[in-house]
Formats: C-alpha cells, sequence, structure tokens
C-alpha cells in the first residue's frame, strides 16, 4: 500500500491525463483588492453617510414640494455644472495617475497627480464664488429648508474634498521621491480610491440639488 | 485598462453631466426627465466604479457593494421624485 509521500504524489499526479497544463489563471478568490480593506471600510461609512443625507432629502422634499421644486431654479447651475467637470476631469487624471505608475513612470504619475490637485482647487474656487453669489441673491443656509439642505450636503461634501486634496498633495510628494513603483503603489491606490468615492458622492449630489425639480 | 479608453470614458461623463445642465436649463421638468437623468446617474457611476477605480476585475463583494449604491439610489432618487405624495404618506408620523 504506497504512502502519500511526495515524490509518490508526484507521479501520481504525473499520471493523470485530466491535469490542467495550460496559463494558470487566477481563482477569483484570489484577485487582490484594490487598495487595501481598511479604505473601502471609511469609503463604506462616507457612502452611508451620503445616503443617509440623500434619503432625509428625499423626505423633506416630499413634505415640502414647492419648496423644493423652487430651490433649483434660484441656485447657480453654471458653478453645480463647472464643479461637476471639474470632479470628474479630476478623477480621470488620478486614473491616469494610476496608470502611469503600473508602467513604472513616477513622473507622469506626479505630473496627473498634480493636474489631479488643479482640477480639486478649481471645485474650492468655484464653490466660493457660488457662495458669494448665493449670498448676494440673499440666500442662506436659513432662506428655507431647501437651502439648509443645499448648505448641509454641499458643505460637507466640500469638506471631503479638502480632506482628499490633502491625500492626493501627501502621494504626490511620496511619488516625487520615488515611494511607488509598478510592484508596489498600495498607498496610491488608497488615496486615489477616496478620491473617486468624493467624485461619486457629488454625481449623485448633482442632480439632486441643481437639476431634479 | 489603457489610456484610450480611459479618455473615451471620462469624454462619456463630460457628455452625460452636459446633457443633465441642458437637462435643468432649457427642459420643464417631468417624470421622463427624472427617468433619464437618473439613468445617467447609474450609468455614471458604473463608469467611475469599474473603470476609474479599476473595480472591474476586483473581487465581486467589493464591487457589487460599490455598484450597489448606483443600482439602488438613482432608482430610489427617480421614484420618490414621480411618487412624493407616497413618501409623504409613509413618513407621516
Amino acid at each position: 500500500m504506497p504512502t502519500l509521500n511526495a515524490p509518490l504524489k508526484a507521479e501520481f499526479i504525473s499520471q493523470d491525463e485530466s491535469i490542467y497544463h495550460g496559463p494558470v489563471v487566477p481563482r477569483k478568490s484570489d484577485q487582490a483588492i484594490p487598495a487595501n480593506m481598511a479604505v473601502w471600510i471609511l469609503i463604506g461609512a462616507e457612502l452611508t453617510e451620503f445616503a443617509l443625507f440623500f434619503v432625509i432629502y428625499l423626505v423633506v422634499r416630499s413634505h415640502n414640494p414647492e419648496i423644493f421644486s423652487q430651490g433649483p431654479e434660484r441656485l447657480n447651475l453654471l458653478a453645480g455644472t463647472l464643479n461637476t467637470l471639474a470632479l470628474i476631469t479630476s478623477s480621470y487624471f488620478v486614473a491616469r495617475a494610476i496608470s502611469a505608475i503600473k508602467m513604472n513612470k513616477p513622473k507622469q504619475t506626479v505630473k496627473w497627480l498634480g493636474a489631479s490637485l488643479l482640477m480639486g482647487a478649481s471645485y474650492l474656487g468655484i464653490k466660493t464664488w457660488e457662495y458669494f453669489w448665493n449670498a448676494q441673491a440673499g440666500l442662506d443656509s436659513r432662506t428655507d429648508l431647501f437651502y439648509t439642505l443645499y448648505y448641509y450636503l454641499t458643505f460637507n461634501h466640500l469638506l471631503h474634498v479638502m480632506m482628499g486634496m490633502c491625500t492626493l498633495a501627501w502621494v504626490m510628494v511620496r511619488a516625487h521621491y520615488n515611494a511607488y513603483n509598478k510592484d508596489d503603489y498600495q498607498g496610491l491606490e488608497s488615496a486615489a480610491c477616496y478620491w473617486h468615492m468624493i467624485d461619486l458622492a457629488w454625481i449623485i449630489i448633482f442632480p439632486l440639488l441643481y437639476v431634479l425639480r | 485598462m489603457n489610456n484610450k479608453s480611459l479618455t473615451g470614458y471620462w469624454l462619456v461623463l463630460i457628455s452625460l453631466t452636459l446633457l443633465s445642465a441642458i437637462f435643468a436649463d432649457a427642459i420643464a421638468p417631468t417624470t421622463w426627465v427624472t427617468v433619464v437623468v437618473c439613468a445617467s446617474i447609474m450609468v455614471k457611476g458604473q463608469v467611475i466604479v469599474d473603470v476609474f477605480m479599476g473595480l472591474r476585475d476586483a473581487p465581486k463583494g467589493i464591487r457589487y457593494m460599490m455598484l450597489s449604491y448606483f443600482y439602488v439610489l438613482p432608482p430610489m432618487v427617480a421614484l420618490a421624485l414621480v411618487f412624493p405624495g407616497t413618501v409623504e404618506s409613509i413618513t407621516t408620523l
């Protein structure tokens, strides 16, 4: 009776004609998670927070239909649209930064991250202009329920953008000093995923506040 | 995902945003506008999750968690806007 020691096992396997000799394809369970699990928990928590705000907005809106149908008409649609374009473009630049580091091009990564930060700064500038524009039109957080929620949602999102920009600036400095390469860029990918999450929240906020009346 | 594809998807996102802005500015609010705008949110969310975040080939759990956000919230927004009376009656104490 043969024992299951290593040489016998190898012989046994080599005689099996059904054995697979093709390229090794990773199983789904072996696929790596982009960034790391901690970032995904953070992203899940942040998106849940925004989802709760959206539900509150819809409930309050259903109880105050007139206020909420007039609210978007008084907002600065140009500012909202420009901010959406700025955030989508910054997300694209971050995706290009990840693409560059996968090709082992840290200098290009730094360039794309810098461009993304520039888009983030544009967002801050446009949002500041929008808030001043509102103030000149006599609109503030106490105007009515729509504006209370508008300021709460957009200012909360603005804080996330500022935090995301600090994270992007940090990974840009690290990329400048060659902290990342094609085999090790988890920190960069974590910052990128967080930034995309900020974009994801905005692509719901924009139509909810500015478009849908 | 190559850079040309990334640029193509970015242009899709830009186009959908401009389409929403045109709807807001030039077209009277109707049920169809609401449905189209919410559908565009779903498409944008899917593109960002799958392409920009790179979750298309990621483990299913994380990908589905992210995608479910955009499969649940935009339809919920559309329903709440089309049937505000129902939401009001459900949420009245």
